[in-house]
């Protein structure tokens, strides 16, 4: 049940005819994990928070640096220096107290990935490498957790959501990571904030639909954003069947943990 | 030849291959994945899929930053 003032500050979503009273209940019990508390993962957090989410999990190892503030607005200057987790707590817990914040600073690597995404209804990736894209990827994978995959890149971002089993994965499309020295990080190639904006809100808003079970995910497409021509693109997506986690012979049995470093 | 690359239509001249159609572009092959008329082909038949007259082809590069 709901109380007073719960009706009251979600009634703008409660009074939605797909979304209703029962989902926000739904949401209210719900376990989202968000890894990565930076470009992507603060507007997911601020949605997901304020949507009334009832346990946000966030994993993140690092401290809040000045290089970060120009699109990570979940961190404000005066956070300088603090763990990402503890300044994300902060600004979820006055935005909204329903919201119980489970804080997880460490790295996530193969050792602890699958005790972090366990508890979780719903994962969101909103890493800045490829070494934990794959690890989530393929873990969330063998756990059947939905995962919402999102990534950007100077003015140009994408977005999946996965629902194992059901759903192409994340090797369906790139079934192994880029060598060495291939793709530049957003710290060598540059980010526009509102960029990460955008995909991260659509992180918030995929899992929001999973967990109300309303509307069409974005599952079998991909959505491809650029953000410097404004124009938004859907690739259709299949399973691939020589896919190396999920195909017909999968090759993976196990989560990957890779080495991957970016462009110097 | 006609062929759409992500969306768009590209006038062709003479033969061309998935990786020739990449390096014309000037991508590195390595940062990418294509999707040919709705499949993925793996990277080391790039060079022997020979396009033809409206071909469907996605160019989708590598993004790992959040």
């Amino acid at each position: 049940m709901l109380n007073e003032e719960q009706v009251l500050r979600y009634s703008r979503q409660i009074i939605l005819k797909e979304f209703g009273y029962e989902s926000q209940q739904k949401l209210l019990k719900s376990k989202v994990l968000v890894v990565g508390a930076g470009g992507l993962g603060s507007p997911a957090l601020y949605y997901l928070a304020a949507a009334g989410v009832g346990t946000i999990g966030i994993v993140d190892f690092d401290t809040v640096g000045i290089s970060n503030l120009q699109r990570q607005i979940i961190h404000f200057t005066e956070d300088l220096g603090r763990k990402k987790t503890d300044s994300a707590e902060q600004k979820i817990k006055s935005l909204n107290a329903d919201v119980k914040v489970i804080k997880h600073s460490v790295r996530l690597d193969a050792q602890n990935a699958e005790e972090l995404i366990g508890d979780y209804d719903v994962v969101i990736d909103a890493v800045d490498n490829f070494r934990a894209r794959y690890l989530i990827s393929d873990l969330c994978y063998f756990m059947k957790k939905p995962l919402v995959e999102g990534a950007v890149l100077g003015f140009e971002g994408i977005l999946m959501t996965i629902v194992p089993g059901a759903t192409p994965c994340y090797r369906c499309l790139y079934p192994e990571p880029p060598r060495d020295g291939v793709v530049p990080s957003c710290g060598q190639a540059g980010i526009l904030g509102p960029v990460a904006g955008v995909i991260g809100s659509m992180q918030a808003l995929e899992a929001i639909k999973l967990i109300a079970g309303m509307g069409q995910t974005l599952s079998g497409r991909l959505m491809t954003f650029d953000g410097l021509e404004m124009k938004a693109r859907e690739i259709e997506w299949r399973k691939k069947a020589s896919c190396p986690l999920c195909g017909d012979n999968p090759v993976i049995h196990e989560p990957v943990e890779y080495d991957i470093k970016c462009k110097f | 030849m006609r062929v759409r690359i992500n969306g768009k239509h590209m006038e062709l001249d003479g033969e061309a291959s998935i990786l020739s159609l990449v390096e014309l572009k000037g991508i590195n092959p390595e940062s990418v994945v294509v999707e040919y008329n709705h499949e993925i082909p793996k990277r080391e038949k790039w060079a022997e899929i020979t396009l033809r007259e409206g071909d469907n082809i996605e160019i989708v590069k590598f993004m790992g930053g959040g």
